[in-house]
């Protein structure tokens, strides 16, 4: 080693010497400081670049396995898929069965249909999954979950029967409204309904709701039909009228009870 | 060299050497590839004969990479001090010419060199603490990034 590059080297080992042993001597300490703050942005750009280049160098070692574990995933995913399908139609048909027990309580025996056919140029009528082999017999009564009057049976065969919705012009219900208490005639109308035969001094509010009032003998007392939509009251007519809305087309069901005996 | 030249040079050394640290600190050291880039660097020095830019980059290498060690402040600047006067004193001696076989020799004992006088320095603990895979890859890597800078240096030459 010569001469001035050992004197180099003294110099700079006495300078590290003093580093070490004055480590915590502000001058030191604030030169530590200050070299860190000019590193620190180099180091983050590094650090960032490392971080990147080791996430797919991690990638494209475990290819293998992250294919294999998609493949399971996919599978696994598919099969939830299956249970949350099979799931949501359980819990459909518990919400039915619920419905149907809490009818029961009321003596009120029905059995769940589902809708099976339908006719789109008119919600008159509709087919169902039970027939004459399940009990059902014509002119019972058909309901849906919220206790809505739907219609009647009208056909039955062996294995299907055919629903006459209210909408039919055939149907006549004896009603009242819940409120006021006015009593009338529910009408199918073929694409609506209307309260007819309301006495002229009466005049139900819009919005009331309409429940079959059991006076006719035929549809059960208490169901509930649609509300009032508007009055209709005229001098050179003997009664007033409304019309009515429904609460549910028939198209929305999918199943329905039908009510076998009431006590 | 005019005034201006030589301190462009020496800003444009100030800055690679901090770049330098930052790759070492932030890029190899997490990483799986165990080199010292300044350890490298330093016994490239000696055996280009550089001895002077040697001991100055070994204490400044030294300072970069100890502002984020767990050791004292100043360590790594007198583990590369020593091992660049050891080399030095070395190269007048044995290491003559720039073999191959030389070049293995001074990458392999540097490497064992810096992590014998790391773990002296650094209050001891188990001797062999540093024979993991770490140091094997290292030992592996250093002498071949030596022969890589030399056969530039060769060439150029």
């Amino acid at each position: 080693m010569k001469k001035s590059e050992f004197t180099l080297w003294l110099f700079f080992l006495l300078l590290t010497a003093l580093f070490i042993f004055f480590g915590q001597n502000r001058v030191i300490s604030s030169l530590q400081y200050y070299l860190g703050g000019i590193l620190s942005p180099i180091e983050i750009i590094f650090n960032r670049a490392g971080n990147w280049l080791f996430f797919w160098q991690n990638a494209i070692s475990n290819i293998k396995s992250v294919k294999e574990s998609n493949a399971r995933l996919l599978l696994e995913n598919l099969e939830l898929y299956n249970k949350i399908s099979r799931l949501s139609l359980l819990e459909e048909e518990n919400a039915l069965l619920r419905e149907q027990a809490d009818l029961r309580q009321k003596n009120i025996f029905t059995r769940l249909a589902n809708v099976i056919g339908r006719d789109f140029q008119n919600n008159r009528s509709f087919l169902i999954d039970a027939g004459a082999n399940d009990g059902i017999a014509t002119n019972m009564i058909v309901i849906s979950k919220g206790k809505t009057i739907i219609g009647r049976i009208d056909n039955v065969s062996y294995g299907t029967s055919k629903v006459q919705t209210i909408l039919d012009t055939q149907i006549r219900i004896a009603a009242v409204t819940t409120t006021s208490n006015i009593s009338g005639l529910v009408r199918g109308l073929g694409s609506s309904i209307i309260f007819d035969l309301i006495a002229k001094n009466k005049k139900p509010e819009t919005g009331e709701l309409i429940t079959s009032s059991g006076t006719d003998g035929i549809w059960p007392r208490g169901f509930i039909i649609g509300k009032i939509k508007e009055v209709t009251s005229s001098d050179n007519e003997v009664f007033n009228t409304a019309n009515v809305e429904l609460l549910a087309e028939p198209q929305d069901f999918d199943s329905v009870f039908i009510i076998i005996n009431q006590q | 060299m005019t005034r201006n030249k030589k301190i462009f040079s020496i800003i444009s050394a100030v800055v690679f050497l901090i770049i330098l640290a930052g790759i070492q600190i932030s890029f190899i050291n997490p990483s799986f590839i165990k080199i010292n880039l300044f350890l490298i660097l330093v016994l490239y020095l000696v055996l280009i004969k550089q001895n002077k830019p040697a001991i100055i980059l070994a204490w400044f290498g030294g300072i970069l990479i100890g502002i984020n060690s767990f050791s004292n402040f100043g360590v790594n600047s007198l583990v590369l001090l020593i091992i660049a006067a050891i080399f030095i004193v070395l190269s007048k001696t044995t290491f003559l010419n720039l073999t191959t076989k030389s070049i293995v020799l001074v990458g392999i004992s540097g490497v064992l060199f810096y992590h014998l006088l790391t773990w002296a320095l650094t209050g001891g603990g188990n001797l062999f603490y540093f024979f993991n895979n770490g140091i094997l890859v290292e030992l592996i890597l250093t002498p071949i990034a030596l022969k890589f800078f030399l056969s530039f240096k060769i060439r150029n030459a």
